[in-house]
């Protein structure tokens, strides 16, 4: 009996704690969505007006009257889901087998991967740019996508997870006689839901909020991203923050479904491997 | 194999739609590639061309709307507007200038000119111009410092588009509740004054109510350093000049505002911009450029009358610093001609009279500062022409030296003023150090 | 699924490092066989290929060409010209430089053993729950998906002067402090902003390797008389070793990278005081030194392997 009451104090705590956290957690994001209602002369304003007086949509309506918004949003939506598509098949694939695959130069290629995630962007950003312009690339879609499917971070993170996947399992289908593909589509993947949902929730939101390629390699506002036009709020002389404010909730709402539409597979992933139950 | 079917499905359904996307951008982009005539073609007055033309203003971009009207007038020109954000020009710019793909034209500034300058990315305007705007003298139509300020030994890289030069800001209603009747005109004036304005609104204890203005960066300390006979480099731009006892003198004064006279308010980058603390009746007075005209106006609309403009304190002599944006051609461009059209095209009277009142800037093309739009009486400054004040400043401000690492020089002079005004290190201190600095950055030059 | 239990708990042991080693182990032992060993694994090659090459193409060609432009004055526009290693003499010696290690060092050890410990407290608590569980998992993750430069925006807001940090402390008596504005507190304040952005996705990593670890090792330790301190440590603990590799090498190359935060809040002031060697080299990118800069990427770069190694060295040296 005085386990069981004990165990009830304690979670009581645990949610007390855990809530507490969560206003935390929040309160810059609802600050954020507050903002983007707000009057531009109401938003250094203090003490601080959590409502505001008005639910006001012109700074949204600005947003959509100042930048092509419509046609960034889909580049961005259309880009971020290519790159996030390809990048997770690449990464689980390549994640696998350098978990549980031997070959010759295991070691030595996957240090290669890591290595690249160690260099920042401003280093090899000139000669990337004089490359994929020597490929005839700038302002094409292909140039906005390709440069952008780094795949070192997914492989590092893939195969981190894939190392504690039992290889009795996959010992098992190599005595049925299954290809590696094949058990890489019925067994691995299936198995691995949850840091697919993780990788590709990482892959999406670094391509939404990628602002430096897209800028550089593309021209025409029929190619231009999300991150580029809400660049174009912040100008030399002021910052449009009820504008920027705005915009970022815009561009939030695609990611917060991504989320919520993942970490269902996310959840299962974890509860429904073959390690637990 | 239920996974690898929808996976494919997936896929082909994205690659179909890229392909529909970028079938209908195909026209447009690579505008530069498809139609350029050979330099030798350009006489033909009917070829069509296409120019595309860079734009950092943002929002307010008085440019684009003059677009139809321009391609109206020559019907063989089309102009193909980039906007391109603020923050980020400089690395779109270095990328562009190393890939090789240049637009025709862009909008310019002095602080990256200089190191473009040198590397010969821009064109020689006065070539290209036959030294004439609209048939009016380039010297004629432009400030002498502004033209000087973009002028090297390979010529002019830009023409003024519109200028920057300080005056004092202040509020007129403050001052006379403080019982001050003019403005300060000295720097003795401005402590004077100061002791005065500078209050403990809500008796809290701690001030609310600042007299002046202190950004620790160069630009606003400049105009204290040339105003005591100061100079940031020597003549022949080949020493830093500002740790002279003028300029130690000067940014002596500038942090003592804040650190012992106690009546300026350091604005530091993370309060954003200060317009907010013109809002709310934080700062009285401040030295800044035209363009804040606008700033107040539009976000402060409440404070109409109360904001007055007047000359730039003065101490030995009159300072400022001029500088403002420019419009450049590239030298790889294959349309210069069509370039310069637009550029002329945009200098009239009444196109750059625009400047003023889309982003509430000032014109560099002095024509236009004479027009009666600019020059009416504005109620939100006590009725009176505040344009006055500014063409008198760039007609007597002092421009910045042309030098290829300005970018850098400034940057260590910004460092060397927070350091004296954060009380890191005596004026003498913070600008050794930073000559020092700019002295073996000159070195390499 | 019973009969998986047994040998799923032997291998529990010894799980985690062998990989590093092992196929080194091949390649020395039998090295004859080399050529026919990548002939046999020609299916694993397949996996990996594509990753490969684009590699190969948009980072490694790029680095190198770095690499060789660090012992230039390239400036990107003129033909670089060789100057050895001036470019590597000259940063090692500057004094900005040296600030701006410290500063990269300070900032990734305290955020990451911050970012870490509360992660590791949150999901042992969310582990816990009975109800809700989803819920807070899911909502603690939601300051990662936002952009670090709406975050930085937000939190400049919010440490502003007058904004709503003093606003609180002022309503408890204290006096105002300038969170980014001293030059001794800034950089604690930047440090507070990227754990409470990052904390969701350790959070979420350590939840999932928690919610791994077999309940019978638990039992099993219940019997054995194990309190909550103890099987936490025997058994929990060990459990995520893999995790805490996994957090601890991505996090030190995460944190050495930082710079959004810095160049929204503070540019690096007051004073220098949070500039970071990112930044730096950012800077000097934009002054177009783009030498100087690479040779500054190639110091930060060695220094980050070097970290690495030892820190691959640490963790799965004690597994043999």
């Amino acid at each position: 009996m005085g386990e069981f009451r004990k165990k009830k104090i304690q979670l009581f705590f645990i949610y007390l704690f855990l809530s507490a956290g969560l206003i935390l957690n929040l309160a810059p994001l609802a600050w954020m969505l507050s903002t983007s209602f707000k009057p531009g002369s109401e938003v250094f304003r203090f003490p601080p007006k959590w409502i505001p007086d008005s639910l006001e949509l012109v700074n949204y309506k600005k947003v959509f009257s100042m930048i092509p918004f419509e046609r960034y949003y889909l580049n961005s939506i259309l880009s971020a889901l290519l790159i996030t598509f390809i990048t997770v098949l690449l990464c689980m694939m390549a994640g696998y087998a350098f978990a549980k695959m031997k070959f010759p130069g295991r070691n030595i290629l996957f240090m290669f991967f890591l290595i690249t995630l160690m260099i920042p962007f401003q280093a090899t950003m000139i000669p990337l740019f004089r490359m994929v312009s020597s490929f005839g690339w700038i302002d094409t879609f292909q140039g906005l996508i390709i440069p952008q499917i780094s795949t070192a971070f997914g492989i590092f993170l893939v195969r981190q997870f894939m190392l504690s996947m039992p290889d009795a399992i996959l010992e098992a289908a190599q005595i049925d006689g299954c290809s590696e593909m094949r058990k890489f589509w019925h067994i691995v993947v299936p198995m691995n839901g949850s840091v697919m949902a993780t990788l590709a929730i990482f892959t999406f939101n670094t391509a939404w909020n990628n602002l430096l390629w897209p800028l550089l390699v593309t021209n025409s506002e029929k190619m231009r991203t999300l991150p580029v036009g809400m660049a174009l709020f912040k100008s030399s002389r002021d910052i449009d923050w009820t504008a920027i404010m705005a915009g970022s909730v815009m561009s939030l709402i695609p990611m917060i479904i991504l989320f919520l539409l993942m970490q269902k597979q996310f959840i299962r992933g974890i509860t429904a491997g073959a390690v637990k139950e | 194999m239920k996974h690898k079917r929808k996976m494919s499905i997936m896929l082909s359904s994205i690659l179909l739609s890229i392909a529909v996307l970028s079938g209908c951008s195909g026209g447009s982009s690579n505008s530069n590639a498809a139609d350029q005539p050979a330099a030798g073609e350009q006489k033909n007055e009917n070829e069509q061309v296409t120019i595309t033309i860079w734009d950092n203003y943002g929002a307010t971009t008085p440019i684009k709307p003059l677009i139809p009207k321009f391609e109206e007038e020559f019907p063989n020109i089309k102009v193909d507007f980039q906007e391109q954000p603020w923050d980020n020009f400089w690395d779109k710019m270095a990328a562009a200038a190393s890939g090789g793909e240049t637009p025709d034209i862009a909008t310019t500034g002095m602080m990256w000119n200089p190191k473009y300058t040198v590397f010969g990315l821009f064109a020689d305007l006065n070539g290209l111009s036959g030294g004439k705007v609209n048939g009016n003298d380039i010297n004629s139509v432009y400030s002498k410092g502004m033209i000087e300020a973009a002028t090297t030994e390979s010529g002019l890289f830009g023409v003024p588009y519109d200028f920057d030069a300080y005056s004092l800001y202040y509020r007129s209603d403050l001052l006379e509740e403080a019982g001050v009747t003019a403005a300060p005109k000295s720097w003795d004036e401005l402590v004077e004054v100061g002791k005065k304005l500078t209050k403990d609104t809500d008796g809290d204890g701690k001030t609310d109510q600042f007299a002046f203005l202190v950004m620790p960066d160069w630009y606003h300390y400049e105009p204290f350093l040339y105003a005591n006979g100061g100079k940031v480099l020597t003549d022949d731009n080949k020493k830093a000049a500002f740790n002279s006892p003028e300029g130690v003198e000067a940014l002596q004064f500038y942090s003592d505002l804040v650190n012992k006279h106690k009546i300026g308010v350091n604005w530091t980058p993370d309060r954003g911009s200060y317009v907010a603390g013109l809002k709310d009746g934080t700062i009285a007075m401040f030295q800044d450029g035209p363009y804040v005209m606008g700033l107040i106006k539009n976000s402060n609309p409440e404070q109409e009358g109360k904001w007055k403009i007047t000359d730039a304190l003065s101490n030995k002599q009159y300072g400022t610093h001029i500088g403002g944006t420019y419009l450049s051609i590239f030298e790889k461009s294959q349309h210069k001609e069509a370039a310069w059209k637009f550029i002329e095209f945009l200098s009239r009277e009444e196109n750059a009279v625009q400047i003023y009142k889309t982003s509430g800037a000032a014109p560099g093309y002095l024509p236009a500062l004479e027009s009666t739009e600019v020059n009416s009486p504005d109620p939100f400054f006590g009725n009176e022409v505040p344009m006055n004040v500014f063409k008198a400043a760039v007609e007597k401000g002092t421009p910045n030296p042309i030098v290829g690492s300005w970018q850098e020089i400034s940057q260590a002079i910004s460092d060397a003023v927070a350091k004296a005004v954060y009380n890191e290190a005596t004026p003498q201190e913070a600008l050794d150090e930073a000559a020092e600095i700019v002295n073996s950055i000159l070195a390499q030059e | 699924m019973g009969e998986l239990y047994l040998p799923l708990t032997e291998r529990m042991e010894n799980m985690s490092g062998h990989i590093t080693t092992e196929p080194d182990r091949i390649l020395v032992s039998r090295k004859p066989n080399i050529f026919r060993e990548m002939i046999r694994s020609k299916e694993a090659y397949g996996f990996i290929l594509i990753p490969l090459i684009l590699l190969i193409v948009f980072s490694l060609i790029p680095m190198l060409y770095g690499f060789f432009m660090s012992f230039t004055n390239w400036n990107g526009l003129q033909s670089p010209k060789y100057i050895g290693i001036e470019n590597y003499t000259n940063i090692l010696q500057s004094k900005d430089f040296h600030k701006a290690l410290m500063n990269t060092v300070k900032f990734s050890i305290v955020s990451l053993a911050a970012g870490m410990g509360v992660a590791l407290i949150l999901a042992l608590g969310i582990d816990k729950l009975t109800r809700l569980q989803n819920f807070f998992k899911v909502t603690y993750f939601i300051p990662v998906i936002t952009p670090m430069v709406v975050v930085s925006l937000v939190w400049s807001l919010i440490y502003n002067e007058k904004g709503l940090l003093n606003y609180f402390i002022g309503v408890m008596g204290i006096e105002p402090v300038g969170w980014l504005t001293d030059k001794k507190i800034a950089m604690y304040s930047i440090i507070f902003t990227s754990v409470w952005q990052g904390m969701g996705f350790s959070m979420i990593i350590f939840l999932a390797a928690l919610q791994k670890i077999p309940e019978h090792l638990y039992e099993a330790a219940k019997i054995d008389g194990a309190g909550g301190f103890k099987s936490f440590w025997n058994v929990t603990f060990p459990g995520l070793k893999d995790t805490f590799a996994f957090l601890l090498i991505y996090g030190v190359i995460g944190a050495f990278n930082v710079f959004d935060q810095i160049y929204v809040m503070t540019a690096g002031g007051p004073v220098k005081s949070t500039e970071t060697i990112v930044f730096q080299i950012f800077t000097n990118f934009r002054y177009l030194k783009l030498g100087y800069t690479s040779a500054l990427s190639y110091i930060f770069l060695f220094m980050l392997l070097i970290i690495s190694l030892i820190q691959f060295k640490l963790i799965y040296k004690k597994e043999e």
